[in-house]
C-alpha cells in the first residue's frame, strides 16, 4: 500500500498535518471513552472532517502509517515537536495496540463514514493481526469503499517490544550492561587502553529503541540510584534522562544515540580526582573545590582523545564540558567567552543535576524526593535550566515521577510505574500498588488512574499525596527493575 | 579515468560459494530469491575489487536493484538468517563461505547480525546505502562501529535486522534477575555532599544559601508543580526547540567544537591535553579550509592570536600556539585552498584574503608556488595581495623564483616586489628586465616605477626602447610618475628623434602627456620647437605632434608655454593654428588669457 517514504515534511502544510493527526487522535480517544450518540463525538468527528477534507482536495488522497517510530503522512514523515509529542506518541500507541499499521482515504470523507471507522477502530480487541481485515468487512459491509486500512508491519528488531516480560527484559539487559560498561570504559582510561566507543554506541541505539517504544521501563530503572557503583550509575541514568528528554524534542534517532553516549561519559573526567577527595566526608578545603571543578575539563579531554573528531565526539565533548554549566552560564568552568550553551550541554546538565539530586547524600540523610527536585528545576530555569527544555523535563517525568510513592484516595499506597503521554493525564499515571505482608511491602495490582467507575463517571483513584519513601523503609527501585 | 579491468575480474565466479540443493529449482520463490543473493553477493564483492569510480560497479548495483524490486513484487519481504559461515533463506543454505576474511556470511555474523529483512517498498537509495555500509564496515576498527550501528543510524524504511550483542562482552555482567540479587548489588550509604551535586555547591557558594537549596527541596510539596501552566510549553518555545533540534542536523554544527577548545586553553595548564587540544584546533582549521569556509577559518586564527596576546601562556604553551599559527601557512593547508578555489570559481575572495592576511612569513614560499599552480586569476590576486603585504619586510624570499621557467609566475613576483617598493630588489627585478614575454617586461616597468627614485631612472628610460609599444608606454608613464629632471632628458630625447614619428599615435601621446605631466620648464623649448618649428613631417605627422606638444605645454601651464600656443593660433601654418587653437580652447578663458 505504501509506496514511498520521503524525508521530513518542510512545506506549508505541516500545519494542517499536524492538525489532522490532533483531531483525529482526538477523536479516536473520544469513542474510545465515549457512545457514537455523544456530542462531544459529533463535534469533534465534524472538526476532523474538514481537516481530512482539506488534505484530500489539495493533495488527493490522506494516508497515514506507521513506520517504526515514526507517523508517515502521505508518505511524509510527520516532524516531532516537543509540543505535538505527546500526540503523535499517543497516536501512534493506540494503533500499535490494535495492530493497525496504515490507513488511507481515498475520496472525501463523510461524517457518519468517519465516525464508524473510529468506533471499529476504538472498539477493536488489542494485538490482533487480522483486526484490520475485521474493520475492512465491516467497512465493506456499510459500503464504504474509500477508506482503505492495513496491518501494522513490524521491523524484526521491534518485536521484542510486544512482549511486556520481553521488554522489560530487554530493558534490564540494556541498563545492566550500560552499567558494566562504564566500569570497563573506566579501566579502560585508567590503563591507557582504546576505549570501545562501538560498544557504548550498540547500548545506547539499544536505549534508543527501548526509549522510543516506550520510555517507561528504562525511566523507571534510572530511579535505581545506588546500584553496584554509584557513578557508573549515575552515568547510566543521566544517559536514560537525556535519551528520553531529547526524544521528546524532536532529536532524531542517531543523534539520540549520540546524546545517550555524552550521556554515559559525561563524568568521565571524575577518574582523574583522587579518590580520597571523592570519599571526602565533611567540607572540601578549596583546592579541593578546584580539583573537583576540574572535571569537565579532564572529560573532554578524555573524550577528545578517544576517536577522530566528527559528530560524536562533537557532541560528546559539549556534554561533557558543560554539564556544570548553568543556563546563564555561571557555573565552571568559568567561561572566557559569553555564548549560547549547547543544547546537548544543557540537555546533560539538566539529566544530571535531577539524578544528582535523587541520590542519597551525607547533607540529608534522604535523597530528595523527585517531585520537589522537578519544583526546584521550575523555580530556578531560565537561571540555572533551560526553560523550555525544565518544561518538558517535567512533562516527562509527571508531576508524580516513575518511582514516586504516592497515597491514593482509596487509602491505597502505590509506586508510580508509568507516566502518562497526555499531559492533561500529567498527575493519572500507572502505579503498582503495595502492599505490606510478612513484615515487608510487596507488589500488588497494577492500575490505570485514568480509569474511570463506569456507573459513576469518576475517576477510580486519585493521587492524594506523595510519600518519602525513606520514612516507610522502601527502596522503590526494586518495584522497578 | 577510471582504473582497466583486469580479465580475471570482469566476472565473479560464485560457484565454489553457492552450494546447488536438490529440488531447488522447483520452487520459485527460493529460486528467486537465490538470484537476489546472488546478485547482492556480487554487488558487494565488486565494491570491494572495484575502485568507486569504475563504471562497472553501477552495473551491478542496477543489477541488483532490480533483482530485488522484482522479487519484492512477488512476495512482501526477502529474509535471510545469518549462519557462521552461511547465509539461509526459507531454510535452505544459499551461501557458505568458511574464509574468515572473504566470508559474507561471516563478515555479518562476527557483528552480531542473525538475520536481515528487505520489505516491499524499499527504495534504490536504501539498496545503495545498504552497500555503502557493507562497504565502509570493511575499514572500520572494531572499537569505533560496525555494521550494525552503521545500519541502525541510517534508520532505513525498509530494511532490518536481527542482532544480538553478546558477542561484544567480554566481561558479561549478571543481569539481577530477581530482588535479592538486585539488593545484594545496592551499595549502602549515603554519598559525600560534594560529590554529583557539586551544582548545587557552587550555587550556595555563590549566594550563601546552602542551607536554603537543598530544604527547598525536602519541603513536603513544591506549590509550582501544582500550577499546569508553569510546566506547558509555549508555542515560541516549541519552535525554539525545534530550531535547535534542526541545528544540530547541519553539517556545520560540529564547528561547535571551536567555543569549547578555546574554553580548554584558557584553563588547561597540562602540556599533554593543551597540545590535544590545540591538535583539534588544527583540525578544525583544516576542516573549514577544505570546505572553503575562509572567513570561518580566518575567525578561528584570529581567536589563536588573541589567545597568543592576551593569555597568560607559558613559554612551553606559547609554542604550541605560535606551532599551529605557523602550520597555518604551510603547504598542507596552502594545499586545501587550492583545492577549493580551483573548484568553486565562485569562492569569496575578501573571505579568502582574510584568512591569507593572516599568516606569516613562512608561508611565502608555500603561497609563491600556489601562485604557480593556480588557474584562477581571481585567487591569483588575492594571493598576489596578500604576499604583498605578509612580505613586506621579506622581499628576499621572493628573489629565487624571479628566475622561475612560468612567465607568470615571474610577473606576479614581479609585481609583489613592486608592491612592496623596497629599492633592494631593484638588482633582482632587473633580472626580468629581458624577459621574453613582453607582459612580465611591462610589469617589470611598472614594479621600478612603484619603487621609484633615481636608481630605477636609468632602467626606465631603458625601457623607452623596449620592442614592445606597452612596455614603451608604460615606461614613459611610470617616469613620469618618477618625475626624476633626468628622466625628462630621456623622454625628450626620444621624442626628438626621428624614429619617434614611427611610433603608433597612442605611443606618441603617451610620451607627451607623460611630458606635460611633469611639468618641468626645461622640456618648453624642445616642446616649443615641435610645435612651432619642425616641419619636416608629412603633414598628418605634423599636425598630430604639434596637437600633442600643444597640450604637453597646456599641461605645463606656465606664462612662457602658454604664451607660445597664444602665438601660434596666429600661425600662417594650418595645423600649428589649429593644435594651439583647440588646446587653449580647453583652457578656461581667463587662463588662457594670460
Amino acid at each position: 500500500m505504501i509506496e514511498k517514504y520521503s524525508s521530513v515534511d518542510d512545506d506549508l502544510s505541516t500545519k494542517i498535518k499536524t492538525e489532522f493527526i490532533i483531531r483525529f487522535y482526538r477523536l479516536l480517544k473520544g469513542a474510545i471513552l465515549y457512545n457514537p450518540s455523544n456530542i462531544i463525538i459529533s463535534q469533534y468527528t465534524q472538526e476532523c472532517v474538514k481537516v481530512i477534507n482539506y488534505i484530500i482536495e489539495s493533495e488527493g488522497y490522506l494516508f497515514l502509517k506507521i513506520a517504526r517510530d515514526s507517523l508517515f503522512l502521505n508518505n511524509i514523515k510527520v516532524r516531532v515537536r516537543a509540543d505535538s509529542y505527546p500526540i503523535l506518541k499517543g497516536l501512534s500507541r493506540e494503533m500499535r495496540k490494535r495492530w493497525i499499521g496504515e490507513f488511507r482515504f481515498n475520496d472525501r470523507v463523510k461524517a457518519e463514514h468517519l465516525r464508524d471507522f473510529i468506533f471499529l477502530l476504538a472498539r477493536l480487541e488489542g494485538k490482533h493481526e487480522s483486526n484490520y481485515l475485521y474493520v475492512k468487512t465491516q467497512l465493506e459491509y456499510r459500503n464504504v469503499k474509500y477508506i482503505d486500512l492495513g496491518a501494522l508491519e513490524l521491523f524484526k528488531d521491534e518485536e521484542i517490544y510486544f512482549d511486556s516480560e520481553n521488554k522489560k527484559r530487554y530493558s534490564n539487559h540494556t541498563y545492566f550492561n550500560a552499567i558494566g560498561l562504564m566500569k570497563e570504559i573506566v579501566e579502560s582510561v585508567k590503563g591507557q587502553k582504546v576505549i570501545n566507543i562501538r560498544k557504548a554506541k550498540r547500548l545506547m541505539q539499544n536505549a534508543v529503541n527501548a526509549i522510543m517504544e516506550d520510555e517507561s521501563t528504562l525511566l523507571g530503572l534510572a530511579s535505581i540510584k545506588n546500584y553496584d557503583e554509584s557513578t557508573f550509575n549515575h552515568s547510566v541514568n543521566v544517559a536514560i534522562y537525556a535519551i528520553a528528554l531529547g526524544q521528546r524534542i524532536g532529536i532524531p534517532k542517531r543523534h539520540l544515540s549520540h546524546l545517550g553516549v555524552t550521556g554515559l561519559f559525561h563524568d568521565i573526567g571524575k577518574i582523574e580526582i583522587p579518590i580520597e577527595i571523592i570519599n571526602k566526608e565533611g567540607t572540601l578545603t578549596s583546592e579541593e573545590w578546584e580539583v573537583v571543578r576540574s572535571h569537565p575539563v579532564i572529560g573532554s579531554e578524555i573524550v577528545m582523545k578517544m576517536k577522530e573528531w566528527g559528530e560524536l565526539i562533537t557532541r560528546m565533548i559539549d556534554g561533557t564540558f558543560e554539564h556544570h554549566l548553568k543556563y546563564d552560564q555561571s557555573g565552571y568552568p568559568k567561561l572566557t567567552r559569553k555564548r549560547k550553551l549547547t543544547l546537548f550541554g544543557r540537555i546533560v546538565a539538566l539529566a544530571d543535576f535531577f539524578d544528582a539530586c535523587g541520590r542519597p547524600r551525607q547533607y540529608s540523610r534522604y535523597p530528595y524526593i523527585s517531585e520537589n527536585i522537578l519544583g526546584f528545576m521550575l523555580q530556578r530555569s531560565g537561571k540555572d535550566f533551560d526553560p523550555a527544555l525544565v518544561k518538558v523535563f517535567v512533562n516527562m517525568m509527571g508531576i508524580y515521577p516513575l518511582g514516586t510513592l504516592v497515597l491514593l484516595n482509596t487509602n491505597e499506597m502505590g509506586i508510580v510505574i508509568q507516566t502518562q503521554v497526555e499531559v492533561e493525564q500529567i498527575d493519572r499515571p500507572k502505579v503498582s500498588l503495595i502492599y505490606y505482608s510478612e513484615e515487608a511491602y510487596r507488589k500488588g495490582e497494577i492500575v490505570d488512574l485514568t480509569e474511570k467507575d463506569k456507573d459513576t463517571g469518576e475517576f477510580k483513584r486519585t493521587i492524594m499525596n506523595s510519600l518519602d519513601p525513606n520514612e516507610y523503609n522502601i527502596n522503590v527501585a526494586e518495584f522497578l527493575i | 579515468m577510471p582504473k582497466e579491468i583486469s580479465s580475471d575480474k570482469k566476472a565473479f565466479d560464485l560457484s565454489e560459494e553457492m552450494p546447488l540443493i536438490e529440488g531447488l529449482e522447483k520452487e520459485e520463490e527460493l529460486l528467486l530469491g537465490r538470484d537476489l543473493t546472488v546478485s547482492l553477493i556480487k554487488a558487494i564483492k565488486a565494491d570491494r575489487v572495484y575502485p568507486s569510480d569504475n563504471p562497472i560497479l553501477d552495473v551491478f548495483r542496477e543489477q541488483l536493484v532490480k533483482k530485488f524490486q522484482f522479487f519484492l513484487n512477488k512476495y512482501p519481504s526477502f529474509i535471510f538468517q545469518i549462519g557462521e559461515f552461511t547465509l539461509s533463506f526459507m531454510e535452505k543454505v544459499l551461501y557458505e563461505n568458511k574464509d574468515l576474511k572473504s566470508s559474507l556470511a561471516f563478515f555479518f555474523f562476527k557483528d552480531g547480525v542473525r538475520e536481515l529483512r528487505f520489505m516491499k517498498g524499499i527504495e534504490e537509495w536504501e539498496i545503495l546505502e545498504f552497500l555503502k555500509i557493507v562497504k565502509k564496515t570493511s575499514s572500520l576498527t572494531e572499537m569505533d562501529d560496525d555494521f550494525v550501528t552503521l545500519i541502525w543510524d541510517k534508520d532505513f524504511n525498509h530494511i532490518s535486522y536481527l542482532a544480538t550483542d553478546e558477542f561484544l562482552e567480554d566481561n558479561p555482567i549478571t543481569i539481577p534477575d530477581n530482588i535479592g540479587r538486585f539488593k545484594d548489588k545496592l551499595v549502602g550509604g549515603p554519598i559525600p555532599l560534594h560529590n554529583e551535586l557539586d551544582f548545587l555547591d557552587e550555587e550556595a557558594k555563590r549566594d550563601s544559601d546552602l542551607e536554603d537549596t537543598p530544604s527547598m527541596m525536602i519541603e513536603e510539596r513544591v506549590p509550582l508543580l501544582l500550577n499546569r501552566n508553569v510546566y506547558m510549553l509555549t508555542n515560541e518555545e516549541a519552535e525554539r526547540l525545534q530550531k535547535e533540534v534542526e541545528s544540530e542536523s547541519d553539517p556545520f554544527f560540529v564547528f561547535s567544537i571551536t567555543d569549547i577548545l578555546f574554553e580548554i586553553l584558557s584553563l588547561e595548564k597540562r602540556h599533554e591535553p593543551f597540545q590535544e587540544a590545540v591538535n583539534l584546533l588544527g583540525k578544525v582549521m583544516d576542516a573549514l579550509l577544505a570546505l572553503g569556509e575562509f572567513q570561518k577559518a580566518s575567525d578561528l586564527l584570529r581567536r589563536v592570536y588573541i589567545v597568543l596576546k592576551t593569555y597568560e601562556l607559558k613559554d612551553w604553551q606559547a609554542k604550541i600556539i605560535q606551532k599551529l599559527i605557523h602550520e597555518s601557512g604551510e603547504e598542507p593547508r596552502i594545499e586545501l585552498i587550492k583545492k577549493v578555489v580551483e573548484k568553486e570559481m565562485e569562492f569569496n575572495s575578501e573571505d579568502l584574503s582574510s584568512y591569507l592576511m593572516l599568516l606569516r612569513q613562512n608561508a611565502i614560499k608555500p603561497l609563491v608556488h600556489l601562485l604557480g599552480e593556480l588557474n584562477s586569476s581571481k585567487a591569483r590576486r588575492v594571493v598576489c595581495d596578500t604576499l604583498s603585504e605578509i612580505g613586506k619586510n621579506a622581499f628576499e624570499l621572493f628573489i629565487p623564483y624571479i628566475d622561475d621557467r612560468k612567465w607568470y609566475l615571474v610577473r606576479n613576483i614581479v609585481y609583489i616586489l613592486g608592491q612592496i617598493r623596497n629599492e633592494q630588489s631593484i638588482p633582482s627585478i632587473q633580472k626580468a628586465f629581458h624577459h621574453e614575454d613582453p607582459r612580465v617586461r611591462r610589469e617589470v616597468v611598472r614594479a621600478l616605477g612603484l619603487i621609484g627614485g633615481p636608481k630605477v631612472v636609468p632602467l626606465l628610460s631603458k625601457a623607452l626602447m623596449d620592442e614592445d609599444v606597452r612596455v614603451r608606454a608604460m615606461a614613459a608613464l611610470n617616469l613620469g610618475k618618477v618625475g626624476d629632471r633626468v628622466a625628462l632628458d630621456s623622454l625628450l630625447e626620444i621624442i626628438q628623434s626621428k624614429d619617434f614619428l614611427k611610433k603608433e599615435s597612442s605611443e606618441i601621446k603617451v610620451f607627451f602627456e607623460v611630458i606635460g605631466m611633469m611639468g618641468f620648464t626645461e622640456a618648453i623649448p624642445a616642446l616649443k620647437h615641435l610645435l612651432l618649428y619642425r616641419s619636416r613631417f608629412s603633414r598628418g605627422i605634423a599636425g598630430e605632434i604639434r596637437k600633442e606638444a600643444a597640450n604637453a605645454l597646456a599641461m605645463i601651464g606656465t606664462l612662457e608655454a602658454k604664451e607660445i600656443l597664444i602665438k601660434g593660433k596666429s600661425s600662417h601654418e594650418e595645423s600649428i593654428r589649429n593644435a594651439c587653437l583647440q588646446t587653449l580652447k580647453k583652457i578656461p578663458s581667463k587662463e588662457s588669457l594670460g
